[in-house]
């Protein structure tokens, strides 16, 4: 980095003459960055960035390391008319030219949009290094912040940046050596967007639908039934703009997830905050999962439709089926958003925000004896609790249980696994590894089932509908009809899957599991707690 | 990962040409290429400024002692990579000859590439050999460079015949007149009898031009050279064409 403007003559000369330094362009370039509201390309470690040249004559777009190292370059055409769609955000699918870059980043993107993050307007200048056959074999890339027509730079700082050319990693190396000498300039680390985000006030990496708390077994656990809920709510509230907009259907599924978790949460802790205080909220909480429900669920219908597209299957024929379901979709969003800017959702956050803020009465979370709860008096034997009645529940099922009794199981599943998740850190890792497994794996099959179940059902009422409607061809219908025996042999797959799953949870080997990762950490032997965290 | 080379038992037909022009506006795409010439005269590497060296030469190479992801290096170019030439490619026919199924060992060898490259380019040397026997079964498209006389248009024959009677996968063809000069009676003739009458013959006819043979002493594609000449137009178009073969 450098604090002042940096002239080429200056640098040529610094770095060998004319004959070994070619300068090679100048422009003014806006940069904006993009990713997922979850940054998906950041924790792959790829940054993207769409490079619009002055006047939107050229764009490129360009998938770098977070490093700066380039991997691809793509020319992205003027800004606005190719690979943008609307409003802030970006759209690789169906376009040709985006294609390959498309295809790259699907696994890692996967259903979420591309968000812009931060943009700045630099000029950039850059040199080749050359070799005896004036080989380029590395580049000196100078950018500073471009002056605004009031004089005022957008961008935060001056870079000089010795970019690597494969194969010739070593004249880099060289490269930034020499530069690292040079008296005008300072080393950093930092690239463009960390500076660009750090301006904004934000940091790369700064969301995640992940609770990643940090309790401490001896804290008070009104405090931490406290911290539980007050980073749900922040995740709630975080992801209500992109639910607002549409941005993607995953801004929905985090906020369902943060609603559920904090009703868990009221559930199975919510005894150790005053009992006044959460009369109302977990109604709330239960209303607005109610309202959510039909937008998520269309959404997953849609994926029906979609997958089958993937699958290279029936897509003409289901075609209208979607259509359907976007205008089902349209007025179950439109409930769903005026929920979410009503005076009762804003109210039950403020109550939520309370909950998790206030101090409370000294007799909140005392035990019996009358002393304080801390994290390890509640956290071990409220997740045995779960576990048993988890346990118990699935032992009941037969293969004539109706799909009721397995969708019991499945919220009791998830209880656990909340609570679970809400105190990882204080418990033993090893153990909360395996217990999570099996847990894990029973979910998924209890998942399959009652997805398929609800989705077998409303794709024949949906039939139903169009039929009504007039909306469908005999085409859709038996396409539809194609489906519901695809659904309905999962279900069964899944049904038959659920026997030897659910052995596995409840097992001797995960029963010895749960037994150490509940048991009293002051009572373990050495052996137990050399795992622990 | 779409593999195409260039190939023609004749030498001098255009193929280093067509490789490094095509490889260019595969680049200038976004797609990511990878170059590699197997010519032992390192006519390619040569035009990209590149040194004509490979570590542990052949052998190790065809060995896989040394992985080809190793060797690749950077031309002046986004999105353009370089395999490069070496002397000891002279004997790669004998490295190749050391294995089981020797006609296999190129498509074993460049099979990792597909995940840091979009499309891969080969310029084979000319002849038929053990190299171009696997180029064959490498590449998913064979680019063939035809120089319009009557003796060529035999060469090609004997050519579609071959990879005809070949084991599967075989590449698609698509040849092109390269070199054509059109005030030679000769060449007009030949090209109009052809063109437009052949599926696997490209409707794009690269010219005889100078600034084709300008890429030598500037070392340059001549798509960068001269952006707007006919022998540039003729290089998008044949891009456009091996583009649209390999989404058939």
């Amino acid at each position: 980095m450098a604090d002042a403007e940096i002239s080429d003559a200056w640098l040529i000369d610094a770095l060998g003459g004319e004959g070994r330094i070619k300068r090679e362009l100048q422009q003014t370039v806006h940069r904006e960055w993009f990713d997922t509201f979850d940054w998906r390309l950041h924790r792959a470690g790829l940054t993207l960035e769409l490079a619009t040249v002055t006047g939107g004559a050229r764009a490129e777009l360009l998938l770098r390391r977070t490093s700066g190292e380039v991997l691809q370059v793509v020319p992205a055409g003027p800004r606005g008319t190719d690979g943008r769609g609307a409003g802030k955000t970006l759209v690789l699918a169906g376009n040709a030219s985006l294609a390959s870059v498309h295809a790259r980043l699907a696994p890692v993107v996967q259903m979420r949009a591309l968000l812009a993050l931060v943009g700045v307007r630099v000029t950039v200048r850059t040199f080749s290094v050359l070799d005896a056959n004036a080989k380029t074999v590395a580049r000196i890339v100078v950018e500073e912040p471009a002056r605004d027509t009031d004089n005022t730079s957008s961008a935060p700082m001056s870079r000089v940046t010795a970019m690597t050319v494969r194969g010739y990693e070593g004249e880099a190396r060289k490269l930034a050596r020499r530069l690292s000498m040079l008296p005008a300039l300072r080393p950093s680390c930092e690239g463009w967007l960390d500076a660009a985000l750090a301006q904004a006030g934000r940091r790369a990496g700064d969301y995640t639908g992940q609770l990643d708390l940090t309790l401490s077994s001896t804290q008070s656990a009104v405090t931490a039934v406290q911290t539980i809920l007050l980073r749900l709510l922040d995740v709630a509230e975080r992801n209500m703009p992109g639910i607002t907009a549409d941005l993607d259907t995953e801004f929905l599924h985090d906020l369902r997830v943060a609603v559920r978790r904090a009703r868990t949460a009221l559930k199975l802790l919510g005894d150790l905050l005053p009992a006044d205080q959460i009369e109302q909220l977990p109604l709330d909480l239960t209303w607005m999962s109610d309202l959510t429900t039909p937008t998520r669920d269309l959404d997953a219908h849609r994926l029906i439709a979609d997958k089958a597209e993937a699958r290279g299957g029936p897509a003409e024929e289901l075609r209208p089926f979607h259509a359907f379901l976007l205008a089902r979709r349209q007025q179950a969003r439109q409930e769903l958003v005026r929920g979410l800017r009503s005076a009762r959702w804003s109210r039950a956050r403020q109550r939520w925000r309370y909950l998790s803020t206030s101090q409370h009465p000294a007799s909140a979370g005392l035990s019996s004896a009358g002393s304080e709860q801390t994290v390890e008096d509640v956290a071990r034997p409220r997740i045995a609790r779960a576990y048993r009645r988890a346990r118990r529940l699935g032992e009941a099922i037969t293969a004539d249980s109706p799909a009721t009794d397995l969708h019991a199981l499945r919220k009791r599943c998830k209880e656990l696994r909340y609570l679970m998740e809400f105190f990882a850190s204080v418990l033993e890792a090893r153990s909360y590894r395996a217990v999570l497994s099996q847990l894990k794996s029973l979910q998924d099959c209890l998942g399959e089932f009652q997805d398929t179940y609800v989705q077998v059902r409303a794709v024949a009422t949906f039939a139903d509908e169009m039929l009504t409607e007039g909306a469908g061809s005999a085409a859709t219908l038996m396409a539809l009809g194609r489906t519901v025996d695809a659904l309905e042999l999962r279900q069964a797959q899944a049904r038959q899957e659920f026997g030897a799953r659910f052995k596995r949870f409840a097992n001797k080997s995960t029963r010895a599991q749960v037994a150490v990762l509940t048991k009293d950490r002051a009572q373990s032997s050495p052996d137990q707690l050399r795992g622990w965290r | 990962m779409r593999v195409l080379a260039t190939y023609n038992i004749k030498g001098g037909v255009g193929k280093t040409s067509t490789a490094v022009n095509l490889a260019y506006l595969s680049a200038r795409q976004g797609n990511r290429t990878l170059l590699w010439d197997l010519d032992p005269q390192g006519a390619a590497t040569f035009l990209f400024r590149i040194g004509p060296h490979v570590r542990g030469g052949v052998k190790a190479l065809v060995k896989g002692r040394t992985p080809l992801d190793a060797l690749i290096k950077g031309t002046d170019f986004n999105n353009l990579d370089l395999l490069p030439a070496d002397l000891s490619y002279r004997r790669m026919d004998h490295a190749l000859d050391q294995f089981k199924h020797p006609n296999r060992r190129i498509a074993q060898l460049v099979k990792p590439l597909g995940s840091g490259y979009d499309v891969l380019i080969l310029d084979c040397p000319p002849g038929m050999s053990l190299v171009s026997e696997g180029v064959l079964r490498a590449a998913d498209t064979l680019l063939v460079p035809l120089v319009p006389a009557t003796l060529s248009m035999r060469t090609f024959e004997q050519l579609t015949d071959f990879v005809g009677k070949a084991k599967q996968p075989r590449p698609r063809i698509l040849a092109f007149f390269s070199m054509v000069d059109a005030r030679k009676r000769l060449h007009r003739e030949t090209v109009a009898q052809v063109v437009g009458q052949r599926s696997d013959i490209a409707q794009a006819i690269v010219p005889a031009a100078s600034i084709v043979e300008q890429m030598g002493p500037r070392r340059l594609p001549v798509v960068v050279l001269s952006p707007t000449s006919p022998a540039t137009a003729a290089y998008e178009q044949l891009w456009g064409e091996a583009v649209a073969l390999g989404e058939r």
